[in-house]
C-alpha cells in the first residue's frame, strides 16, 4: 500500500522517550578519539619515518579486515564503520617499535581484535582494553621482537627505560625535558610521542569524550608513588616526573586506561581505578622484570575494575 | 550545552495564542463507560458527552458546536457545524462553584470536567510546582505573571478541597512569582529539578520526607478556568515548540501544530507532553487532552534512531543520573529479564527524567528499559500477591 493512499498520510515516526539527544554517537567518539591521535601519528612519522608510517598502516588495516571477518562468522550485523577498529588497530601500532615486522604486527593487531574485542560479542563487551591485550600476547611470545632496543639497532635514540633499568638512575638522569616531551627517547612508536600524546589527551577531556578523573588518578599514582621512592632515595629511584614522561605511561593515562568498556562509570571509582594503575605502573617499573610494565598495569587495573564499580553513592531517598 | 537545552526559564512570553478553530474534535476518553451522546447527536460547546463512573474523574465535554460523527472506547468525534435553528441543543449554564464546598463542590467539578482526585489526595503540604516541567514548555512564566487572576481562582476552590495544612509555590530563583497563602520556595530551574520528586526533595531538603505532594501548574489552571467560568472544562494551555495556545480539548495534534505554523514530513515524530518524558504518537489525528502541557514536532534527522546497540559502558548515565543510580547496569539487567539484579540496584529510585538516554552514545533506549523492568516487576509483584490471597482463602 502506498503512503499516499491512505488517508492520514504524512506517516509519523515513532520512538521511546526521551525524543531529545545530545548528539553523540559512538562514531563521534571514535572520530575525536583520532583527531587526538593525530599529533601522536605526526611525530611517530617525524622520528621514524616510513617505517612507523608501514606499521601503523598494517595495524589498522589488519584490524578493519578481523573485525569485518569476525562479525560475519559470528552472523551479526558488520559495525565496522564506527571506527572503534581503526581506534584499536591504530592503538596496537602505538605499542610497537617501528621495525617490527609484518607478522608480528598482523598477529599482534588479530589478536588485539579477536581476544580484546570479538570473542565478547560487539564493542561493550570486553573487560579488558584490546591493544594492551596484543602487546602482552606478542611481549611473552616474541619478547626480542616487540622490545625497541632490539628492533630499532639503526637509530642513535636511546631507550630512557633500559637505562634506568640497566645503568642506574645516573644514566636516566641524562634525559633532559624538552627531549622526551618531543619524542626524543627511543621506545614504541607512537607511545614514545609523550608530548603530542599530552596534547591529545587534553584534547578529548576538553570536548568530553574522556573525563578527567582517570587520567588524573592515573598520573596522581605515577607520581606519588614515584615520589615517595625518590624520596627515599633519589640515586637509587628515578624522578617521578621520568616515569610519567617515558614509556607508555601517557598513552595509558589517556587512551588505554580511558577505554570506556573497561573502565569503571562512577566518579570516585574511576579515581580509584586511575589510581591503582599509576601505582602499579611504578611499582612493575622497580621490582618487575619488564623496563616498561605500563601495559600489565593497564590490564591487572582493568581486573580491578568491577571491584572498584562497587564505589557508588546511596541512591535518591537513601539518604 | 546541557545548562542551556535544559534551562527551565523561558521570560514570560505574554497571553497566549488562541488555538486552532477546529473542522473536527477528537475528545480522548480515559474509561468514560458512559456516553450520554449518540452517533448523529447534536451538541453545543459545553454539552456532556460522556460521564465517568468514577465520582472523582473528570466528566468530559464537547468543545465546540457540532453533531457526533463517532463514539469509540478511546475517543468521541465532533464535526464542527452551524447549530441548526429547530433542534439546537440548549447552551450550558454557568455553575457558581465559588459558594459550594465539600460534597457538593466535588460533584460539581467533576461534572465540570475536573479531575478531583490530585486535588483531594492526603497531605501535609502541599506544593504547586511553578516551574515549566520540562524543557521547551513555556507557559509557567505567563501563568505566574498574566493569568494568575486565573490561578488565585483555583487555589480558592484547592484550599476548600485540599487536606493540606500549608501550600508551598515552588518557582524558579529570583523569580517575583507569588500566590496568596502560599510560602515561597525558590528552586534553581533547570531540568530535572522540575520533576515531582526533586521538587519534594528541594523544598524539604530532604530525600527521604513524605506527607508532600505536588500539583503541576497546568492543573491548577484548569481548575481556574472552570472556577472562573463557571463553565465546563473544554479548552486548556499547550506550549507548542515554545509558544503557549489556548487550545480546545480534542483538537487534533495535527491541526494544533499546522495552525502554529509547522509543516508535517514524512517521518517526522509528533510529540505530545514534553520531549524528554512525553510520548510520541502515531496518529496525526490524536486529540489533545486535559492534561497535555505540551506538542512537538521533530523533523527527521534531528536526532540518531535509537538502536539496539550493546551498551559500551562509557558511564554518561551514570553521571548524570540525579536518582545515583547506575542506569547502564539496570538496563542490561532488563535486557537479560534479571528483574532481581534490578531491585537490587534500586530500579525503583528512578525517577524518569530520561536523561540517561539523552546523554547515551550508542543511543540505547534506556529510558523504555527501566520502565519495563519496572512494569514486569509490578507484574511479578501482583502475582505473588495474588497467590498469597489464594493461600489464604485456601487455608481459610
Amino acid at each position: 500500500m502506498s503512503i499516499e493512499a491512505l488517508p492520514t498520510a504524512p506517516f509519523l515516526a515513532v520512538g521511546a522517550a526521551p525524543h531529545y539527544h545530545c548528539g553523540t554517537s559512538i562514531k563521534g567518539m571514535m572520530r575525536n578519539i583520532l583527531i587526538a591521535l593525530a599529533p601522536a601519528v605526526i611525530g611517530a612519522l617525524y622520528w621514524y619515518g616510513m617505517e612507523a608510517a608501514r606499521v601503523m598502516a598494517l595495524a589498522v588495516a589488519t584490524a578493519v579486515v578481523v573485525e569485518t571477518l569476525a562479525t560475519k562468522a559470528m552472523h551479526r550485523e558488520v559495525m565496522v564503520d564506527d571506527m572503534h577498529a581503526v581506534v584499536s588497530g591504530l592503538l596496537f601500532s602505538f605499542l610497537l617499535p617501528a621495525g617490527a615486522p609484518w607478522w608480528l604486527v598482523i598477529t599482534g593487531t588479530a589478536v588485539t581484535m579477536l581476544m580484546g574485542k570479538m570473542l565478547f560479542g560487539e564493542l561493550g563487551g570486553s573487560p579488558v582494553v584490546g591493544p594492551a591485550v596484543g602487546w602482552a600476547f606478542c611481549r611473552v611470545s616474541w619478547p626480542l621482537f616487540v622490545d625497541p632496543n632490539a628492533m630499532m639497532l639503526n637509530t642513535e635514540m636511546v631507550n630512557p627505560l633500559t637505562q634506568l633499568k640497566y645503568f642506574g638512575v645516573a644514566q636516566a638522569s641524562q634525559f633532559g625535558l624538552p627531549a622526551l616531551l618531543s619524542g626524543n627517547q627511543l621506545g614504541a612508536l607512537g607511545a614514545a610521542q609523550v608530548g603530542a600524546l599530552l596534547i591529545g589527551g587534553i584534547y578529548l577531556v576538553v570536548r568530553g569524550t574522556i573525563r578527567w578523573q582517570i587520567p588524573a588518578g592515573f598520573v596522581i599514582g605515577v607520581l606519588g608513588l614515584g615520589g615517595l621512592y625518590y624520596a627515599m632515595d633519589p640515586t637509587m629511584y628515578a624522578n617521578p616526573v621520568f616515569h610519567l614522561l617515558t614509556g607508555s605511561t601517557m598513552l595509558a593515562a589517556f587512551f588505554l586506561m580511558t577505554d570506556s568498556t573497561s573502565s569503571p562509570n562512577g566518579c570516585v571509582s574511576r579515581l580509584v581505578y586511575g589510581l591503582v594503575g599509576g601505582l602499579l605502573v611504578v611499582l612493575i617499573r622497580t621490582y618487575g622484570k619488564y623496563p616498561d610494565g605500563v601495559m600489565f598495569a593497564v590490564l591487572l587495573a582493568n581486573m580491578v575494575s568491577p571491584l572498584v564499580d562497587m564505589i557508588k553513592p546511596k541512591p535518591f531517598g537513601a539518604r | 550545552m546541557s545548562n542551556t537545552i535544559f534551562s527551565l526559564t523561558y521570560g514570560d512570553k505574554g497571553s497566549f495564542q488562541d488555538g486552532p478553530v477546529p473542522a473536527e474534535i477528537r475528545v480522548p476518553l480515559a474509561g468514560h463507560d458512559t456516553k450520554t451522546v449518540k452517533k448523529k447527536a447534536e451538541v453545543a460547546p459545553g454539552t456532556l458527552i460522556a460521564d465517568h463512573k468514577n465520582a472523582k474523574t473528570g466528566n468530559m465535554h464537547a468543545g465546540i458546536a457540532g453533531v457526533v460523527t463517532e463514539v469509540t472506547a478511546d475517543c468521541i468525534v465532533i464535526a464542527a457545524q452551524e447549530p441548526s435553528a429547530e433542534a439546537a441543543p440548549a447552551s450550558v449554564d454557568a455553575v457558581d462553584v465559588s459558594a459550594l464546598s465539600g460534597d457538593a463542590l466535588t460533584t460539581a467539578l467533576k461534572a465540570l470536567g475536573v479531575d478531583v482526585r490530585p486535588l483531594i489526595k492526603k497531605c501535609d503540604t502541599l506544593i504547586i510546582n511553578g516551574l515549566n516541567p520540562e524543557p521547551g514548555i513555556t507557559f509557567a512564566e505567563a501563568l505566574l505573571g498574566q493569568y494568575k487572576s486565573t490561578l488565585e481562582a483555583g487555589l480558592a476552590l484547592l484550599k476548600k478541597l485540599s487536606p493540606a495544612g500549608k501550600m508551598v509555590l515552588a518557582c524558579a530563583e529570583g523569580s517575583a512569582a507569588s500566590l496568596s497563602g502560599c510560602t515561597n520556595a525558590p528552586i534553581k530551574p533547570v531540568y530535572p529539578n522540575s520533576l515531582t520528586e526533586m521538587v519534594i526533595a528541594k523544598v524539604s531538603g530532604s530525600e527521604k520526607s513524605s506527607g508532600y505532594r505536588v500539583l503541576p501548574l497546568h492543573t491548577l489552571f484548569n481548575l481556574g478556568l472552570v472556577a472562573e467560568t463557571g463553565l465546563p472544562l473544554t479548552k486548556t494551555v499547550v506550549s507548542v515548540q515554545g509558544v503557549s495556545y489556548l487550545v480546545t480539548i480534542g483538537t487534533p495534534a495535527s491541526a494544533v501544530l499546522q495552525h502554529a505554523g509547522h509543516a508535517i514530513a514524512d517521518g517526522d515524530s509528533i510529540i505530545i507532553g514534553g520531549p524528554m518524558r512525553g510520548l510520541a504518537t502515531a496518529d496525526l489525528l490524536r486529540g489533545v487532552d486535559k492534561d497535555t502541557e505540551g506538542l512537538f514536532l521533530i523533523k527527521k534527522g534531528t536526532f540518531a534512531p535509537v538502536t539496539n546497540h550493546q551498551c559500551i559502558s562509557c558511564g554518561e548515565c551514570v553521571l548524570h543520573c540525579p536518582s545515583r543510580i547506575m542506569p547502564n547496569l539496570i538496563s542490561r539487567y532488563v535486557e537479560f529479564n534479571d528483574y532481581d539484579s534490578c531491585v537490587k540496584e534500586s530500579i525503583d529510585a528512578c525517577m524518569e527524567c530520561g536523561l540517561c538516554a539523552f546523554y547515551c552514545p550508542a543511543r540505547r533506549p534506556m529510558m523504555q528499559l527501566i520502565r519495563l523492568g519496572k512494569h514486569q516487576i509490578a507484574l511479578k509483584e501482583a502475582q505473588v500477591s495474588a497467590c498469597a490471597l489464594q493461600g489464604e482463602e485456601g487455608a481459610a
